[in-house]
């Protein structure tokens, strides 16, 4: 059971602005598929008195393909993104992610805004969205600010988003051509299990030269966190085997993961060493 | 005939239309809303529990209390749990019922007009605690330092022994050329019933306290309800409606006395309305007794030519803070360790152990998975050190007909051991033909290192026992009904106790009624599962009920046609089955025969494992029951593929963490049940149909069986493919990365 | 609130507080009992409905989000004669205790609906968000299998049965 609160279906994106930004004198929390948060509601973990939902304004849900941008309306939903043509070949990682994200019901329900703005570490969707570079939308009545996803989250639970902002949109630039993006979870159950670990790995190589190199972590870290000095060994050299390796033991580094129910910190180190070992490699392989 | 035929369960299109009621669907007329509530302590002493602000809030009706309840106290085969605990019960009761040995210990039931309210009195209860040490573990409890039930006069936490004392130890282990020691650690098992607690409680039009509710043996139920509320069983009425699976989880008490005692509370003030509760997942997990977690020290004596000659063990099995059937699962447990086997020289000391944590309790297999563990692992690592196949040496010590078992009397006659083991070594001859002939890619979806993966084949047997045993009393009613206008009789009702937990035992019982009687399977009414109309069938458990309600049925059938023939109408035929009685095993040397009957089985794996994740796949599975001719075929592989899925999530991912008395995942995200990803690529059940001599149409028993043997062979292979022995389990990713990293693969 | 949907083909309105979840809407104002509660946070499925032709779990969405909806639920399935879904778990035992049952039919119909010929894989993929406890799934896929072949007017195949004595 949930404890009550105010509720209103606003149908324009004006009309959530006002009420996120005190529409009844308390701050309206934004609801979307409500997978993550009616959930948090109910254990209690959140308490909101007032929410807004988003679901009577259709122009928030859609995939936008232009020749260089991808842009998702914030209500589109993870089986929007695994039914797409469009992202199949511009974001297969994310579309992968939505492959292994809940189940068929949740995929129906949540939404690509809603697993940004809920701050799980174990988030699905925000590491491809990193490793590729993505930026997040932001609008209040005051205006729009745009802010990369590896800057959008600030600690636990923590974000950049202030209550009075909605995201409108995830956008990223399509991919060169010369370039794989891949993500792996490692999770304790073959289908519908919170991740244990999630890596996303983005890499463009010319030449015989890896010309960008992404990490992106899930899982292992208070937030989704790129393993920036793991890609900068990558960036401008010539992978090896060792190379990789020892990128793979920088990121683990780079991570801080702690004991929990679902595995050890032990285990979610190694986790990470062997994934973005295997990720990057199979990059490399298949970029050359 | 009706035996051995496909039939459909009769339940089937109720269940596929949503028309079904299980206990939380059942249609009110105005019905009262109660919340039970916890104790939320492990280990505490209630000081004072002021009601008058729950009673104020809006909406509520009444409370239920400690002392409501005329005899405070309940427990299958002893009674050690007040059923509320409080400050001010009636003194009636073998249980000091101040205090709280569990956090889901109940304090009280709080009956409302609506579920908000019922939960917004139980927020407003008052109560003041003295908390007292928390006994978190089987180390702690044997210490002895805090005592869980210190009122009964001993002096350790340990309530429950059994012993066997056979052969001569030191002999045995001088004929030993090999020992094998090690100490295994079996974790808790949540049953994890799609359908949490549930009950529906009023005064019945003759005035009996009716609770409608989710159970394994109504007449259990009824008896404990009476016992409590110190009332004739016959002021009772228990009533199952649809239940929403069981697998032991339901055989204890969970809202049966407590609904009872707010239906006669309500009654009491005037009230005539129903009352209901509904748990949550939650609720269900906390509130429910579990498999028991246990740790087994042990070594094993074997000769070069693979003989085993010599057993001893210790076995600690944490019960919790209640004995529920503890006792009994000990002594399952305690009798199994050394498997279908026969060892000369023996000791074995089990002990059952209170701690102030969840009380373990039935749950499919019944001590058996625990002992299975030991056993086949045991032997598994003996085969392995000698060298020998694992077949071959399980050959050589295979107890046979009048073999006399390690409490020097043999198993029941119809011994099927052996020719299931064979079936299971022919199914998987074919094993030898590599993983990668057959172009399995296990791990699909990791991209790829050839060298992490390996795999690996295993296998593990073992047996159950059909039935109460040990002497606990066995009886089994059916009531059969004839109609029809002419000299022939052509329909009939059977009346019947039994649970249908899902297994679909209504459906069986109306098959062999058919068959008894010679009638088509769709002439037999059925008039189940309530104490008003059946007499007691005993539980749905112990892998019995076919067995026991098919000698009842037959027998019953026979009443009914010679009351046919003598020209009664209704010609009714009443029989009540008493099995020849089995035996309590001897307190100082075990001896004795437990056992009526029994089923037996074999599994055989052969799983992939990604060494650097510890991820594990399953590529095939065979399981070989013999669980004697079987009555309907498409409900016995649907039960016994059911059990090889369980007994792998018991294996593999379920893991309950229990933190300082506390259950720290009650949830479906924290506790993982397989979901229908995890289960093996190709799974062959296979069903000898051996009869059993003493079985009703040659029935053994199916329900346990398929649980005992999985976690053995599934560590026999992770063995067979990396070469580490795992003495612990489920085998999490997390959990198998430590072994393999401990022995020095990274 | 006031929240107005179609039910099972029928115009449904009811006064709802905002927290009112969509299956209790269903199972408490409506009756409709056999969308079943679990685990009351979208993890077993059990509560799985249609929105709009989509499966969605009814337990971790709020009433007022069906507002407008078209939900259909176990009992808006059948039409006159059981779906081929339901058919198809009947024939093949693809059931037990039967309570994760009405959420694993409207599951399965949803993929059905969208992808009449799954490969076992597409089908286990499509109701991994269900659990059940008594089958270990097996009957499950197959009663799915069966349904698909009837939904594309194809006999289903008799079942290899596993027996051998």
């Amino acid at each position: 059971m949930l404890s009550g609160f105010e509720l209103d279906l606003p149908d324009t994106l004006v009309g959530v602005l006002d009420l996120i930004a005190d529409g009844r004198g308390t701050p309206a929390v934004p609801l979307a598929g409500g997978t993550s948060l009616i959930v948090d509601m109910r254990a209690r973990r959140t308490m909101p008195n007032a929410v807004v939902w988003l679901g009577k304004i259709p122009e928030l849900r859609g995939i936008q393909v232009t020749q260089d941008h991808v842009r998702l309306g914030p209500c589109t939903t993870v089986s929007d993104i695994l039914n797409s043509d469009e992202l199949a070949g511009s974001g297969v990682s994310l579309v992968r992610a939505a492959e292994a994200f809940g189940g068929q019901m949740v995929r129906n329900a949540a939404t690509v805004a809603g697993n940004i703005a809920c701050n799980s570490p174990a988030s699905d969707l925000v590491p491809p969205l990193m490793a590729l570079d993505a930026e997040v939308i932001l609008e209040s009545r005051s205006g729009s600010r745009t802010v990369a996803l590896d800057r959008y989250f600030t600690g636990y639970k923590e974000d950049v988003r202030r209550t009075d902002e909605l995201i409108t949109g995830i956008s990223w630039k399509r991919q060169e051509e010369s370039s794989v993006d891949l993500f792996h979870k490692l999770a304790r159950r073959k289908g519908d299990a919170i991740t244990v670990v999630g890596v996303a790995v983005n890499m463009a190589v010319s030449d015989g030269t890896c010309m960008r190199a992404r990490i992106a972590l899930g899982a292992v870290a208070p937030t989704v966190l790129r393993a920036k000095r793991a890609e900068s060994m990558l960036e401008g050299e010539t992978l090896t085997p060792g190379l990789i390796e020892a990128a793979a033991r920088q990121a683990t580094e780079e991570a801080s993961p702690i004991d929990d129910v679902r595995a050890s910190a032990t285990y979610r180190r190694h986790g990470i060493q062997v994934l973005t070992a295997r990720l990057l490699t199979q990059a490399w392989g298949r970029l050359t | 005939m009706s035996i051995g035929a496909r039939t459909k369960r009769f339940d089937g299109p109720s269940k596929v239309d949503g028309t079904a009621l299980y206990p939380g669907d059942i249609p009110l007329d105005n019905p009262l809303h109660a919340k039970v509530v916890f104790s939320n302590r492990p280990h505490a002493r209630m000081v004072s529990m002021d009601t008058s602000s729950a009673s104020a809030v809006p909406g509520v009706v009444t409370i239920v209390t400690a002392a409501d309840v005329p005899m405070n106290e309940y427990g299958l085969t002893m009674f050690d749990q007040p059923v509320l605990v409080g400050v001010d019960g009636t003194g009636r009761s073998a249980v000091p019922s101040d205090i709280s040995r569990w956090e889901a210990d109940q304090i009280a039931v709080v009956i409302a007009e609506s579920i908000e309210a019922a939960v917004a009195g139980a927020e407003a209860l008052v109560v003041a605690w003295e908390d007292l040490p928390i006994v978190p573990d089987i180390d702690a409890a044997l210490t002895g330092d805090t005592l869980v039930h210190g009122y009964n006069g001993k002096p350790t936490n340990v309530f429950y022994d059994y012993k066997i004392r056979r052969g001569n130890m030191a002999e045995g282990w001088a004929a030993a050329d090999v020992v094998v020691e090690a100490t295994y650690e079996m974790p808790h098992q949540e049953h994890a019933y799609l359908q949490p607690e549930a009950a529906v409680s009023y005064i019945d039009d003759e005035g009996r306290v009716t609770v409608k509710i989710a159970g394994q043996w109504i007449h259990e139920d009824r008896e404990q309800i009476a016992h409590a509320l110190d009332i004739p069983d016959d002021e009772v009425r228990v009533i199952y409606p649809a239940i929403g699976g069981a697998f032991g989880g339901r055989e204890d008490m969970t809202l049966q006395i407590v609904m009872a005692l707010a239906a006669r509370k309500v009654h009491a003030l005037g009230i005539d309305r129903p009352v209901r509760s509904v748990w949550n997942r939650e609720e269900s997990i906390l509130g429910h007794h579990k498999r028991h977690r246990a740790r087994v020290v042990t070594k094993w004596g074997a000769t070069f030519d693979g003989k085993i000659v010599a057993v001893d063990a210790d076995v600690y099995m944490d019960a919790g803070a209640y004995n529920y059937t503890s006792n009994k699962v000990l002594g399952n447990f305690h009798v199994a360790i050394a498997g279908p086997y026969a060892v000369p020289h023996v000791r074995i000391d089990s002990m059952a152990i209170y701690t102030t944590t969840v009380p373990g309790g039935a749950f499919r297999g019944f001590g058996a998975p625990q002992a299975g563990f030991v056993c086949e692992s045991q032997i598994n690592k003996i085969a392995d050190a000698l060298g020998l196949d694992p077949y071959e040496v399980r050959r050589r010590n295979l107890l046979g007909e009048g073999d006399p078992t390690i409490t020097a009397r043999p198993l029941p006659i119809g011994i099927t051991m052996e020719q299931v083991l064979e079936e299971c070594a022919t199914r998987t001859d074919t094993w030898r033909e590599s993983a990668a002939e057959r172009d399995v890619r296990p791990f699909a979806s990791l991209p790829p290192s050839d060298s992490a993966v390996r795999t690996g084949t295993g296998i593990g047997i073992g047996f159950k026992n059909v039935g109460f045993s040990f002497g606990f009393p066995e009886r089994c009613e059916a009531t059969i009904e004839l109609g029809g206008d002419s000299d022939e009789y052509d329909s009939a009702t059977v009346f019947h106790a039994g649970a249908d937990v899902g297994q679909g035992a209504h459906t069986v019982f109306a098959q062999m009624a058919a068959d008894a009687l010679g009638l088509p399977v769709e002439a037999v009414g059925r008039e189940m599962s309530d104490t008003a109309t059946s007499g007691d069938s005993g539980s749905a458990s112990a892998s019995r009920l076919t067995w026991m309600a098919g000698h009842a049925i037959g027998e019953a059938a026979a009443v009914a046609q010679k009351a046919w023939g003598d020209g009664d109408r209704p010609a009714r035929g009443h029989y009540r089955y008493e099995p020849p009685s089995s035996e309590m095993i001897d307190p100082d040397t075990g001896e004795g025969a437990p056992f009526i009957t029994c089923g037996y089985v074999a599994e055989a794996v052969q799983l992939a494992i990604d060494v650097e994740t510890g991820h594990i796949e399953i590529l095939r599975m065979v399981c070989v029951t013999d669980a004697g001719r079987v009555v309907n075929p498409l409900l016995a592989e649907g039960q016994i593929e059911g059990a090889v899925i369980q007994a792998l999530g018991y294996t593999l991912t379920e893991r309950l963490v229990v933190h300082d008395g506390r259950i720290t995942n009650p949830r479906l995200s924290g506790y993982l049940i397989p979901g229908v990803a995890d289960i093996p690529r190709d799974l062959e059940v296979v069903n000898l149909e051996l009869p059993d001599p003493q079985g009703p149409w040659g029935i053994r028993g199916i329900a346990e069986m398929p649980m005992i043997p999985c976690a053995p062979a599934v560590i026999a292979a992770v063995h067979d493919a990396t070469g580490v022995w795992i003495d612990e389990f489920p085998l999490t990713p997390d959990l198998v990365r430590k072994h393999l990293r401990a022995a020095g693969i990274t | 609130m006031e929240v107005s949907l179609t039910v099972n083909g029928r115009n449904v309105s009811s006064d709802v507080e905002p927290r009112t979840l969509l299956v209790h809407l269903l199972r408490e104002d409506l009756d409709l009992t056999g969308t079943h509660v679990g685990c009351e946070s979208g993890y077993c499925g059990a509560c799985t409905v249609h929105l709009d032709g989509k499966p969605v779990k009814s337990c971790t969405m709020l009433a007022v989000q069906a507002e407008g909806a078209d939900i259909t639920t176990i009992e808006g399935l059948a039409n006159g004669e059981l779906h081929a879904v339901q058919e198809g778990f009947w024939e093949r035992h693809g059931l037990q205790c039967g309570y994760c049952t009405p959420g694993m039919i409207m599951s399965a119909a949803g993929m059905l609906a969208e992808n009449d010929s799954p490969s076992e894989g597409e089908i286990k993929h499509g109701i991994e968000g269900n659990l059940c406890r008594c089958t270990g799934y097996h009957n499950i896929v197959k009663a799915i299998e069966y349904a698909a072949a009837k939904m594309r007017g194809d006999e289903p195949a008799e079942p290899e049965w596993e027996v051998s004595s």
